[in-house]
């Protein structure tokens, strides 16, 4: 696999009081590629997000990256539609923008969503809402802090494989936080795995993983392999 | 809302009113002397014969005008200086004094002191225009506190431009506290300036003709001109209070909205 390495944050520093998040903490992400996140609360693993959307500033080599952000809430705007919270972080005309809002929404089997406000929402719709907005949002960087938490599995199934073909169909740059090993294994080119040391987060584990997506499923040897080597390291930690 | 509830909302306030106007026909026919204390009845009939003086209307018209004016203003430069302070916590933390103590300075000080500045045709608009501008800056000000700062968090990863952010995220989220606010402080106004016009006795005013009537004893008239003056408040308050319902009533829940 190439791994053209874009993305770079060097030597960062953050604290929250006295507690010291990052510190001289480096990582290279490779360029149209998904790194999953991994890691134990506490470490770091939004805050890394945080900082690659700009929201908390660094000096970084590469700035103004235009970023998607799903976050864990939805964060839609309860004022607009579904249809209008998509639209919103597009680029173009408004009717052009309002039309590739409901298409969008039609693939993500929302349709019925478009008009609604988030209020008139489930909570697993608004969330299906807001990863279609970060889908569809032109960036250089999406950012995922665990976007699937709280959905029930069929669901959460359905929509890992539609996130897999819409980002095969657009490929860029990719951070996706996760808790399950599974979604780790499932969609990443790579995994990086966070510790909490004394001096802020760690990087204790980094691993490309080449198999075709397609092919990754339970039962698998090299799939078992590496599920089993990553659960090792987050229950040693 | 119920049914029961409906019936409650409407039939309680006639209820009060009835038990207010009850006791004003008590006292009024306990006092017995109109100069005092006119009857509900005979307050009305001098309110309809103010109904048919184009005096009357001009009055209105100008007091209102006063008022709207000063409002706006007030309400203009307590946007900018809200916008300010948002973007800036150094211009927050120096004006909060300024507006700390505009709130708690005495209003018949301010009252007195624009009378010695200002002629009695500009007195009503400052003095308007001091009261209210301080009320406002906080709304504001405390409106831009309470939007969502997720919501802003994510308008700034998606880089949202700044125009959408204003229309689409700024405006709806502090519309309703702001409007709650106007609701307030518009009928204070209204107040405000029939005082200043009292005390300016400022030409085509309804203060002017409260004070006229107060200086021939002409009771039911000051009456009279009391009501116009609630009413106008009750029609500036109710139209803002409609305006609220109509664009921002976006408390939805549809069916698939967890209960």
């Amino acid at each position: 696999m190439p791994t053209n390495e874009r993305f770079e944050i060097k030597n960062i520093n953050v604290s929250f009081g006295e507690n010291v998040v990052f510190k001289d903490f480096s990582l290279s992400l490779p360029d149209k590629r998904i790194t999953c996140i991994l890691g134990p609360s506490g470490s770091g693993k939004t805050t890394l997000l945080r900082i690659l959307s700009g929201l908390i500033s660094q000096k970084k080599d590469k700035k103004s990256e235009k970023t998607s952000f799903i976050f864990q809430d939805h964060r839609l705007l309860p004022n607009l539609t579904a249809q209008d919270n998509l639209a919103l972080v597009l680029e173009g005309k408004r009717k052009e923008r309002k039309e590739i809002a409901r298409k969008m929404l039609c693939d993500m089997e929302l349709e019925e969503a478009s008009g609604l406000y988030p209020s008139e929402l489930s909570g697993g719709m608004a969330q299906r809402v807001a990863i279609a907005r970060g889908l569809i949002a032109k960036s250089d960087l999406l950012l995922m802090d665990e976007p699937f938490k709280g959905l029930d599995l069929g669901l959460q199934e359905r929509l890992i494989k539609y996130f897999v073909r819409h980002w095969e169909e657009n490929k860029r740059t990719t951070v996706f936080v996760t808790h399950s090993i599974l979604e780790a294994i499932l969609v990443a080119d790579r995994i990086v795995i966070l510790g909490k040391g004394d001096d802020g987060a760690q990087v204790v584990y980094q691993k490309d993983f080449t198999m075709p997506r397609e092919k990754r499923a339970l039962g698998d040897p090299e799939v078992d392999a590496l599920r089993s080597e990553i659960h090792d390291i987050l229950v040693a930690l | 809302m119920n049914k029961k509830r409906v019936i409650i909302n409407i039939v309680a306030p006639l209820c009060g009113v009835a038990a207010f106007i009850g006791v004003w026909f008590a006292v009024a026919a306990s006092v017995g002397k109109t100069v005092i204390l006119p009857t509900p009845i005979e307050t009305l009939k001098a309110f309809f014969s103010l109904l048919s003086q184009s005096e009357f209307y001009r009055s209105v018209g100008m007091t209102l005008a006063r008022t709207l004016l000063s409002f706006i203003i007030a309400f203009s430069l307590a946007c900018l200086f809200a916008v300010l302070s948002y973007l800036c916590y150094f211009f927050k933390r120096a004006f909060s004094p300024i507006t700390l103590m505009m709130r708690v300075m005495p209003t018949i000080s301010i009252i007195l002191l624009v009378f010695i500045w200002f002629d009695s045709e500009i007195s009503p608009y400052v003095i308007t225009f001091f009261v209210i501008f301080p009320m406002l800056y906080t709304v504001v000000a405390n409106a831009f506190d309470g939007v969502d700062r997720g919501l802003l968090e994510m308008a700034k990863a998606y880089r949202i431009p700044l125009c959408r952010k204003i229309f689409r995220l700024y405006i709806p989220q502090m519309a309703p506290s702001v409007l709650t606010g106007i609701s307030i402080s518009l009928p204070f106004s209204v107040k405000l300036t029939i005082a200043a016009e009292v005390l300016a006795f400022t030409k085509e005013s309804m203060g002017r003709n409260l004070k006229q009537q107060s200086s021939y004893l002409e009771t039911p008239s000051l009456l009279a001109w009391t009501l116009a003056a609630i009413l106008l408040g009750f029609l500036l308050e109710g139209l803002i209070l409609i305006l609220k319902k109509c664009l921002f009533n976006t408390k939805k829940e549809g069916k698939y909205a967890d209960k």
